[in-house]
């Protein structure tokens, strides 16, 4: 076909874009992969039975602090990438900001403590806590995640493993925050390293996946 | 260049514009300015590639329909013809994934085409490097002729040249 017609069709029947219909779309799927990730920690492991107590209350702030900063960090960048022309500009360092953040306070935190405590710490309440946590986050990222990739479809990213990457990061965050409810190891090495290492995960899971699913 | 952007940010207010008739309009201009300057984009890297305009003027088309269904993802406040053309590049690369080609499996006969260069100036500059070469001493022509041309040091050069090594 002729392109110029082409451009007369296209141009023919014309609907005004509608500019802030995307970042509320994806606003919405982060809202349902976050329902649907507390549905499903609530269904599987559930919460942990001494939540109540004003100390696990405060440890449980202090995961959600570290989950919600992953997420509010991610989400502005996740949607600068759907913009062609605008996804370049990606700041790692902002990215990173939250995990490099508590990685420093787990070190200081163990150069403070005795030598002895520094196992307890970092491998969490019991021996498998850590492979605990790390499965439940992927798991319950799973969700965020699809939800994610099925909305950044509709948006025109032009580096998909960039892209596949941080939404895999936003999707860790969720899912780590649905975690937070029931980890039962309430240290700061502990969140650093385990929570990180899964939300890293989640990040190299979505990087792989972008690719193959965001192509438009 | 500027000014075809120039001409794309007007079109381009014309498309959020309520009336339809000024849109129509406005987006009907800004692809055509568009589509000249993405027909000449893909053409230079097709034939880079070794595809034809045929191909050139289909991917060129799909561009075209891209950014017609993805126009709710350019921002008003930013700049129109850097939207343009990552949308126009993503397609290229996307093109190439697509078909497994790359510059490697390009026909024999571009390629001489591709990589022959002219090697006028090189030839120009030899000659006007033996122009002058042939104005120096004798002693002066061998030590550059050994070291700078030849490219050996100091110590390598023949010991039989006519200029010596100050002691």
């Amino acid at each position: 076909m002729n392109t110029y017609r082409l451009i007369d069709i296209l141009s023919a029947n014309l609907e005004p874009a509608r500019h802030g219909q995307f970042g509320r779309t994806l606003i919405v799927a982060m809202v349902t992969g976050a329902t649907a990730a507390f549905g499903l920690m609530l269904a599987t492991v559930g919460p942990r039975p001494d939540l109540h107590s004003t100390a696990h209350l405060e440890w449980l702030a202090v995961k959600l602090l570290f989950a919600l900063s992953v997420i509010g960090t991610g989400a502005p960048l996740l949607l600068r990438s759907t913009r062609p022309g605008l996804e370049n500009a990606t700041n790692w360092a902002l990215v990173l900001f939250p995990l490099f953040a508590a990685i420093a306070v787990a070190l200081a935190t163990l150069l403070l403590s005795r030598p002895q405590a520094w196992r307890g710490m970092l491998l969490g309440a019991n021996t498998v806590s850590s492979a605990h946590c790390l499965l439940c986050i992927e798991f319950f990222a799973a969700i965020p995640l699809a939800a994610l990739i099925w909305v950044l479809r509709k948006g025109a990213p032009t580096r998909l493993k960039l892209c596949g990457a941080i939404a895999g990061i936003v999707a860790g965050g969720i899912g780590a925050a649905a975690y937070a409810l029931s980890c039962m190891s309430d240290t700061i090495p502990f969140i650093a390293v385990w929570y990180g290492a899964a939300i890293v995960l989640c990040a190299v899971i979505g990087g792989q996946l972008g690719p193959r699913l965001l192509r438009w | 260049m500027d000014e075809l952007a120039h001409y794309h940010e007007r079109d381009l207010r014309a498309l959020n514009d309520s009336q339809p008739r000024r849109q129509r309009w406005g987006v009907s201009r800004a692809s055509r300015a568009a589509g000249g300057q993405l027909r000449a984009y893909y053409r230079r890297r097709f034939a880079l590639i070794g595809h034809g305009h045929t191909e050139a003027e289909d991917l060129l088309q799909e561009a075209l329909i891209a950014i017609h269904t993805h126009r709710g993802t350019y921002d008003p406040l930013q700049p129109f013809t850097p939207w343009v053309y990552a949308i126009a590049r993503y397609k290229f690369l996307d093109y190439l994934r697509r078909t497994k080609s790359s510059f490697r499996n390009m026909p024999m006969e571009n390629a001489q085409e591709l990589t022959a260069r002219s090697d006028l100036a090189a030839v120009e500059s030899g000659l006007d490097l033996q122009r002058l070469m042939s104005r120096i001493s004798s002693k002066a022509r061998a030590a550059i002729q050994y070291v700078k041309l030849e490219g050996l040091s100091v110590s390598e050069r023949p010991l039989d040249a006519e200029c010596r090594s100050p002691p």
